[in-house]
C-alpha cells in the first residue's frame, strides 16, 4: 500500500467533510433565513444571490415555490425544474466533449485514457438519463460556455497532469452544482436521479485527484457539494443556449 | 502500512483539531441559525417542516414495495417449493399506503451513523498504521454526521434516535463482526457500509419532503461516498467495473486497468469485485461482502429498519 499517497487521500476526505458540515450550516441557515421570508426556497436564493452566485434561470423556481409548498412533493420535474435540467444536460455533454477532446490530446498514457474513456462515457450516460426526464425541455446539445472555458484550458495544456487537472476541477463542479440543484428542485424523480449521479461525479473527483497527487490545499477548495455558495457552476453565467 | 510513532501522533492532532474544528463551527451554526429571527414559531414550524404541521405527510406506498427488501446479511436463500392449491382463494385487503415524515428519515439516518460508529469502535483495533488513521478519522466523520441529523431532528420537533439501529446492529453487523478476523476484513466490511450508507441516503431523497433537506442528506452521503472510494483505493479495487468486452477484428492491446469483478477463492465463493467507481449512477443494490470464505450482502435500509 502506499502509504503517502493513503495519508494525502486520507487527508482530502477529512476536509471534505469538514466542507460538509460547514456546508449543512449552510443549509441551516438558509432555512433561518427563509423563515424571516416565510418561504424556504426563495429564501435559499435570496442566501444565494448574497454570495454573489446569480442562478438567473431558477428566478422563476422561487415563485413556483411558493404555491407548492402546501402539497406533497410531486414526483414529476415542474415547470421551474426544467431550466435547471436543462442546464444539467449540456453540463453533462460538456463534460463528456471535455473528456473526448482530452482523449484527443494525445497526452493521456492507458491508464488515464481509461479512466477518461469511462468517465466521458459516465457522463454521456447522465445526460441521457437527464434528457429522458426533461423532455422536450432539454437542449440535446453541450453547454457552449463550459465547451469554451474548459476547452480552451485544454487547448493550452501541455502535460498528462493539466489534462488530468482539467477534468479533476470540471468533476467537482459537477458535483457542487448537482448539491444546489437537489436543494431546488421540486420533483421527486429529478431529486432522485441527480441523487444518483452527484455520488459518481464525487467519486470521479476522489479517482482524479488520487492520479493527480494534488496537494491538500487544492483539496480545500473544491468538492462542496452542497455548498451552492462556491464551486457550483452558474447557469446564468454558463445559458444553455451561449 | 507501518509509520513512526511520531507521524502518528502528529496525525492524531491534526485530526482531532480538525474535529473540533468542524464541531464548534456546525454548533455555533445551529446555535445561530435562529437566533435573532422574529418569525413565530408557527411560522418557523411550517417553514421548517415543509407543510409537516399542516399534516403534510408524504404518501410513498410505491416505496413500500420497491425498498421493502430485507436486510439480506447473512440470509441463507433457500428456495421454497410452491405447493399446488385449488379452490377459492380468500379475499384480502391491501394494506394502506405507510407515510415516512421527515423525522423519522432522519432518525434512520442518525441511527446508520451510530451503526458505522459502533463498527469502527469494535474493529479498529485490528488496524495499524495509515488504515487505523483512515477508520479513526472516518469515525469521527459519522460521529459529527450523526449529531448534525440529531439536530435537524430536534429543529423539525422530533426526539432524536441517539442509538445505532438495533435492526442493522442485530442482523447485520454483529454476524457481520463476528466474521471479521483480519484488517483487510475490517477494510471490507467498512467499505461496504459506507457503500449502504451513500446508497441508504440516496434512496431517501426523493422520500423526503423539504428540498433543503434532500441538499443536507445528500452533502453526507456524498461523503459516505468518497469514504467507500478510498475504503476501495486502500483494498486494491479496480477503478471502475470492465465495460461489456466487444470482440476486436485484430490483435488486441493489454490494459493495466482491466478489473477483475470477482476473484473465486478455494472453496468455490466468489469475492465481490470492489470499485472506486460503480458505474455511471450510484446504484442502490445491496452491497456484498467477502467475511470469512462467507459473501454477505447487506442492503440500503428501508422501511422494515426505519426507526419511527
Amino acid at each position: 500500500m502506499d502509504v503517502t499517497r493513503l495519508r494525502r487521500l486520507l487527508r482530502e476526505v477529512d476536509e471534505e467533510h469538514r466542507d460538509t458540515l460547514r456546508s449543512v450550516s449552510d443549509e441551516m441557515e438558509a432555512v433561518a433565513h427563509a423563515a424571516s421570508r416565510r418561504t424556504f426556497l426563495r429564501g435559499s436564493l435570496a442566501a444565494g444571490g448574497a454570495a454573489a452566485l446569480v442562478l438567473g434561470p431558477l428566478a422563476s423556481a422561487a415563485a413556483a415555490a411558493d404555491a407548492t409548498t402546501t402539497t406533497a412533493a410531486p414526483k414529476q420535474p415542474q415547470s421551474a425544474d426544467l431550466p435547471l435540467l436543462g442546464f444539467a444536460q449540456s453540463l453533462e455533454l460538456a463534460a463528456a466533449a471535455v473528456y473526448a477532446a482530452a482523449l484527443a490530446s494525445g497526452k493521456l498514457t492507458d491508464v488515464p485514457k481509461a479512466v477518461a474513456t469511462t468517465f466521458g462515457r459516465h457522463h454521456t450516460e447522465h445526460a441521457e438519463a437527464i434528457g429522458g426526464l426533461a423532455g422536450k425541455a432539454a437542449p440535446g446539445v453541450a453547454n457552449p460556455g463550459l465547451l469554451k472555458a474548459f476547452g480552451d484550458r485544454l487547448g493550452r495544456a501541455k502535460t498528462e497532469s493539466d489534462v488530468l487537472g482539467i477534468a479533476f476541477d470540471l468533476e467537482n463542479a459537477a458535483a457542487a452544482t448537482y448539491g444546489y440543484a437537489l436543494g431546488v428542485l421540486f420533483g421527486t424523480n429529478a431529486a432522485a436521479l441527480v441523487a444518483s449521479i452527484l455520488p459518481i461525479e464525487a467519486r470521479h473527483a476522489v479517482v482524479l485527484g488520487d492520479a493527480l497527487g494534488r496537494p491538500f490545499a487544492d483539496y480545500a477548495l473544491v468538492t462542496e457539494p452542497n455548498d451552492f455558495r462556491s464551486g457550483a457552476l452558474d447557469p446564468s453565467k454558463y445559458p444553455v443556449g451561449g | 502500512m507501518d509509520i513512526s510513532r511520531d507521524e502518528l501522533r502528529r496525525e492524531r492532532r491534526a485530526l482531532d483539531k480538525a474535529n473540533d474544528r468542524a464541531m464548534r463551527s456546525h454548533a455555533t451554526v445551529l446555535a445561530a441559525a435562529f437566533e435573532g429571527d422574529d418569525t413565530s414559531a408557527p411560522d418557523r414550524a411550517d417553514l421548517v417542516l415543509g407543510g409537516l404541521a399542516r399534516r403534510r405527510f408524504l404518501t410513498i406506498g410505491g416505496f413500500s414495495v420497491a425498498t421493502a427488501a430485507v436486510l439480506a446479511a447473512c440470509g441463507s436463500s433457500k428456495t421454497v417449493e410452491a405447493v399446488p392449491q385449488a379452490g377459492v382463494a380468500p379475499s384480502t385487503t391491501a394494506l394502506a399506503d405507510r407515510t415516512y415524515s421527515d423525522v423519522i428519515l432522519l432518525r434512520t439516518a442518525a441511527s446508520l451513523e451510530r451503526n458505522a460508529l459502533a463498527t469502527y469502535d469494535a474493529a479498529v483495533g485490528l488496524l495499524s498504521g495509515a488504515a487505523r488513521d483512515v477508520a479513526r478519522t472516518f469515525r469521527s466523520h459519522h460521529e459529527a454526521h450523526a449529531m448534525a441529523l440529531d439536530a435537524q431532528v430536534t429543529k423539525l420537533g422530533g426526539q432524536p434516535f441517539t442509538a445505532p439501529n438495533p435492526v442493522v446492529a442485530e442482523k447485520v453487523l454483529t454476524p457481520a463482526l463476528a466474521l471479521v478476523k483480519t484488517d483487510k476484513d475490517v477494510l471490507q466490511l467498512a467499505h461496504a457500509l459506507e457503500n449502504v450508507a451513500a446508497h441508504t441516503y440516496q434512496l431517501l431523497v426523493p422520500i423526503l419532503s423539504v428540498p433543503a433537506l434532500r441538499g443536507v442528506v445528500m452533502s453526507i452521503g456524498a461523503v459516505e461516498a468518497r469514504h467507500a472510494t478510498v475504503l476501495a483505493k486502500v483494498l486494491g479495487g479496480a477503478p471502475f467495473p470492465a465495460a461489456p468486452s466487444i470482440p476486436a477484428a485484430g490483435p488486441t492491446t493489454s490494459s493495466t486497468v482491466a478489473p477483475a469483478t470477482t476473484t473465486t477463492l478455494a472453496g468455490g465463493v466468489a469475492a465481490p469485485g470492489v470499485f472506486l467507481v460503480p458505474g455511471a449512477f450510484e446504484p442502490v443494490a445491496a452491497s456484498p461482502v467477502l467475511l470469512d470464505g462467507q459473501v454477505l450482502s447487506i442492503a440500503p435500509l428501508g422501511p422494515n429498519s426505519f426507526m419511527y
